[in-house]
């Protein structure tokens, strides 16, 4: 491969594994440190997406439309959060399997309600940003992605200062560290859970916007992601923000290269690959706690 | 008479029923829609060995018997092989892989193992998608061959062989479940479900939860007294 291509396809590969990084913080709180098995992570991304598009039809930007829907994210991850904790977490161990089973229904009713809505063409959004590139010397970036790349750092920054220097933000790494020494503290580990898990699904609202922001949605746009977001969840050793971001950047470069050397074909086995890559080698990921 | 023997003389049953039956039922949908029945006994009986008496949840089973399924694809379009080679080469290749795999994620628990899996399964759909020579993402339709005589069509053949190779796989589950294997992959379950879903850690393996040795069990009570009365002795100012 010529050294141009390579370096064309790195730099892709970086703004690439930023927007994976973004998509997967969600999935690194929930998953990482309140260890829940939630494979319906990507669903609820491209729910987001498509409620950005839904705002979109009314005139509002696609990074504001995120932001709106935060909230509203919010309090859906809280219920999901109380009905998963009602139902499996407090009946004991094998939470984690049923779980599984749970919310890969949960996946599957959101994509059929979206293909009930919406039906299962694609849907894009339009945004001054959206289409046009930016030259730089022999390289042009687009700007869609230098967006995603700028709100996918400032995501990941702002998660990461929340869980280490606030009070609820150490009390959320807490609960995964010592549900029972956190109990003791005086704190209910349920509250803080259904808090960190209502933030996790909160950030599908901005990650959903970039996911239509960097291209056209459709229903079962979810099922490509499962594989890329836990493969950045594991690979980043489960919880750690830096490590989400260094594990996006990660497999963004592998399957930007992959793509150009070996084509496009190749690429859904990347995140895949490398995530059984970590899971036998070294289970604890990079940035393990 | 002995469970043993009942269970073989009903597994031999079974199997002469199903070759009377390919003389004297007439219609050929009985034998489609029987093949497919007992096809999922087989399946349904791998991943209960797997997942039944060791709680490994493995999603990626399907992957298994595609491997399965194209090992015979290249057989048959490499050297027209017949259908017993097929079965024992699609049988080792895919016992291989699975032992392969085992060795690799096995002792990752519960949901790691079941997203490996996932894993295996992609990464096996991606191989075969870019693989020309087995059809691609286009997929593989064979010519069905010629029967023997005796039983005058290919799917009352296949009705046959997978009706053999149902009883094969229960009474393989079953010296399974009776044997040393099944005992420990119970004691191994039960293990797994004492420890709750904690992160997979390098050091943690699921099939090495035994107890310490009694040595070291020794050695820790030993020490445990020792420091106590260290701590009483310089309470009593010695």
């Amino acid at each position: 491969m010529p050294i141009e291509l390579l370096v064309e396809a790195v730099i892709a590969g970086v703004l690439l594994g930023c927007f994976y990084a973004a998509v997967s913080v969600g999935l690194s709180v929930a998953f990482g440190l309140l260890d829940i098995p939630h494979i319906a992570h990507p669903a609820f991304l491209v729910l987001g997406a498509y409620g950005v598009y839904v705002l979109g039809e009314h005139g509002i930007d696609p990074l504001l439309g995120g932001i709106l829907l935060i909230p509203i994210f919010f309090l859906l991850g809280v219920a999901v959060y109380r009905f998963y904790h009602a139902v499996f977490e407090k009946r004991g161990t094998d939470a984690g399997l049923r779980g599984l089973a749970f919310f890969f229904g949960v996946a599957f009713i959101v994509e059929v309600a979206l293909i009930l809505t919406f039906g299962v063409d694609q849907r894009m959004v339009d945004a001054p940003y959206i289409g046009k590139g930016l030259a730089l010397g022999e390289f042009r970036l687009p700007l869609r992605m230098l967006v995603s790349f700028g709100v996918a750092l400032l995501l990941t920054a702002t998660l990461s200062l929340y869980l280490s220097a606030t009070f609820t933000g150490r009390a959320i790494k807490a609960v995964a560290q010592d549900q029972t020494a956190l109990a003791l503290m005086g704190a209910d580990p349920v509250r803080i859970k259904q808090w960190a898990f209502g933030i996790a699904t909160g950030t599908c609202a901005i990650a959903g916007a970039l996911l239509i922001v960097v291209g056209p949605v459709e229903p079962g746009l979810g099922r490509l992601y499962i594989g890329r977001t836990f493969c950045v969840a594991v690979l980043a050793g489960l919880g750690s923000m830096p490590g989400t971001l260094a594990a996006g950047i990660i497999l963004g470069v592998a399957e930007s290269v992959v793509l150009t050397s070996l084509g496009a074909s190749w690429a859904p086995a990347v995140a895949f690959g490398i995530l059984l890559l970590v899971l036998a080698v070294k289970p604890a990921g990079l940035f393990g706690r | 008479m002995k469970g043993s023997t009942l269970f073989a003389t009903g597994a031999a049953a079974s199997v002469i029923l199903a070759l009377v039956l390919t003389r004297v039922a007439p219609s050929e949908y009985f034998f489609f829609a029987a093949y497919v029945v007992l096809q999922f006994i087989v399946l349904a009986t791998a991943w209960n060995i797997l997942g039944g008496y060791a709680g490994y949840v493995n999603f990626g089973s399907g992957a298994f018997f595609a491997v399965g399924a194209y090992t015979a694809v290249v057989l048959i379009k490499a050297f027209d092989a017949p259908l017993l080679l097929q079965l024992i080469a699609a049988a080792g290749v895919t016992g291989l892989m699975g032992f392969a795999i085992g060795a690799m994620t096995l002792r990752l628990r519960g949901i790691f193992f079941s997203i490996a899996t996932v894993a295996i399964a992609v990464i096996c759909e991606t191989v075969v998608i870019n693989s020309a020579f087995v059809g691609g993402s286009r997929g593989i339709a064979i010519l069905q061959p010629t029967a023997p005589a005796w039983f005058g069509s290919y799917t009352r053949l296949l009705f046959a062989v997978m009706a053999l190779l149902a009883v094969l796989a229960v009474a393989l589950a079953r010296y399974v479940q009776t044997s040393w294997i099944g005992r420990s992959l119970r004691r191994s379950k039960r293990r797994v479900a004492q420890v709750s879903a904690a992160p997979p850690s390098p050091r943690s393996s699921s099939l090495r939860w035994n107890a310490p040795p009694a040595a070291a069990r020794w050695k820790r009570t030993s020490d445990c007294w020792r420091r106590m009365r260290d701590w009483r002795g310089r309470l009593r100012g010695n």
